[in-house]
């Protein structure tokens, strides 16, 4: 035990230094086989060889990970310290995408860059960094999420394009084999005042009426459902209103839902 | 359980909901600018304070829009007042933030040092002050009138339910209720904000002080501008 603590933890052995050599090259494949794979246009064996040092980089890391835990003295301090979660993170991506499919979260992928922090370990220069980071870390954790806060917003903010123009007429979107047709009135639709909705229905007609969820794009605001009512016809009416939000955004969302059918979102904007 | 008490969960959980989304990006720059210059023993008791205002104000709201079952008509009646409240809000933060900053010679207005000499600033201090941990109730009922989306949607079904409801003290009941259940979801989230910014070791830092007296200044003219355009 005390030799393989040696070799793992320790780099005044000839095999400790063999050991941290072979996790560095290892790192430094991992990565290059990363870049490699966001190339377009690879072929099915270059796809197929990269997936096979992904398996292989994934399982060694493992291996040194489970090394790491069963060697050191102070296990839970070592799980939980900073080369610990290091370590952890740098295979977790892997076991959680292979259990469920992630392939939709592309930004997942990009955690297996998590893996370049695994170098830190053997850099002197990047181990000042480290320490750096460490004195200055409530400061940066402030500095971020504030950041982070109004980039978020804003981001979401201009993720819908408006596809409709309630101020001049009406909006026709199709879901399946129905045309819905939105009308909003009094025009210009202006927010804080009372609205009057309009759906129309073409073809076949559902068994309720259709009810529609206003909101912000990317801005939760809770439940601003307008239920409406038929008066024949396929034509359905009901009252709802429009609130204004101060930071001035003025981009709301319409999603008509008929029951049985689907729903529909138009996206509009509205007069402050 | 009764098709009220239904409502009053979906906007409790509505409130929990937007709290952590909404309410932490639009409202949190204000707990922030408090706690930061709050003592870590006060920060508890006047977050809570400064949220029961805000909850009164939302309740009374709700009361009102329940009774008479309209909306528009008084937010429209309001509108000129929240104008005012928001401008306020945004002097306040920038004025706060100014006085962490220590780059007016008033020092830190709501450090520990601070003895007020002017009538404004110690109307001011009284108002916002942390030497008085009650001061933030009337700051909240204040702030409560603050405009909001979510508070503006709560509100629509307060008014919605009042339409429902014939019996206009139940409607008035009802109203407050919803807003009461909306209120106290929006707590838990801000209540996170101002631990955080409130811890010792956040404080501890001379350099917090400086990012987050710009950050506030910043908040403070966003605010005061929105208000301005509101």
């Amino acid at each position: 035990m005390e030799k393989i603590r040696r070799i793992v933890e320790g780099n005044d052995t000839l095999a400790g230094k063999v050991f941290d050599i072979s996790v560095q090259s290892l790192i430094v494949v991992s990565l290059i086989s990363f870049s490699i794979e966001t190339l377009p246009h690879l072929s099915e064996t270059t796809r197929y060889i990269l997936k096979a040092i992904e398996i292989i980089t994934v399982i060694l890391f493992t291996i040194e990970y489970l090394l790491r835990i069963i060697v050191t003295q102070q296990k839970i301090h070592y799980i939980f310290s900073f080369f610990g979660l290091i370590d952890l993170f740098a295979i977790l991506p892997f076991y959680i995408a292979s259990g469920i499919d992630l392939r939709s979260i592309r930004a997942f992928r990009l955690l297996r860059l998590i893996r370049m922090f695994k170098l830190v370990r053997f850099s002197r220069a990047i181990r000042r960094f480290h320490k750096a980071f460490l004195l200055a870390r409530e400061e940066l954790i402030l500095f971020f999420s504030v950041i982070i806060l109004p980039i978020t917003t804003e981001a979401t903010d201009h993720a819908k394009i408006i596809n409709c123009d309630v101020h001049h007429g009406t909006c026709t979107r199709s879901l399946r084999d129905t045309d819905v047709i939105l009308d909003i009135n009094p025009k210009p639709v202006k927010a804080m005042k009372d609205l009057n909705f309009t759906i129309t229905l073409t073809g076949k007609q559902p068994v309720s009426a259709p009810y529609i969820d206003l909101g912000m794009p990317g801005m939760k605001m809770g439940p601003n459902r307008v239920t409406l009512k038929s008066i024949g016809n396929g034509v359905y009416t009901g009252s709802g209103i429009i609130v204004r939000c101060p930071s001035g955004k003025r981009i709301w969302e319409a999603a008509v839902t008929v029951p049985d059918i689907g729903s529909v979102e138009f996206i509009f904007d509205v007069i402050y | 359980m009764s098709s009220i008490e239904t409502l009053y969960l979906a906007f409790f959980t509505t409130g929990l909901f937007v709290g952590f989304g909404h309410c932490i990006g639009m409202c949190g720059p204000i707990v922030v600018s408090f706690s930061l210059n709050l003592k870590p023993k006060k920060v508890m008791a006047s977050n809570l304070l400064y949220h029961l205002g805000r909850i009164s104000t939302y309740v009374v709201l709700g009361g009102i829009m329940g009774a008479t079952g309209t909306f528009t008509r008084i937010t429209t009646g309001i509108g000129g007042i929240q104008k005012g409240v928001m401008i306020f809000a945004g002097l306040v933060i920038i004025v706060m933030g100014l006085g962490m900053s220590g780059w007016i010679p008033m020092g830190r207005i709501f450090g520990n040092y601070y003895h007020p000499q002017g009538i404004i600033s110690r109307s001011f201090r009284k108002l916002s002050g942390v030497q008085s941990t009650a001061a933030f109730l009337p700051l909240g009922l204040l702030l409560g009138l603050l405009p909001c989306g979510p508070v503006y949607t709560a509100l629509i079904s307060a008014a919605r339910l009042g339409m429902e409801i014939q019996n206009s003290f139940k409607a008035l009941l009802a109203g407050m209720g919803l807003m009461a259940a909306f209120g106290i979801g929006t707590v838990p989230a801000l209540l996170m904000v101002a631990r955080l910014t409130g811890s010792r070791w956040l404080k501890s830092r001379e350099i917090i002080y400086k990012i987050g007296s710009v950050l506030m200044i910043f908040v403070g003219i966003y605010f005061f501008i929105k208000g301005l355009r509101f």
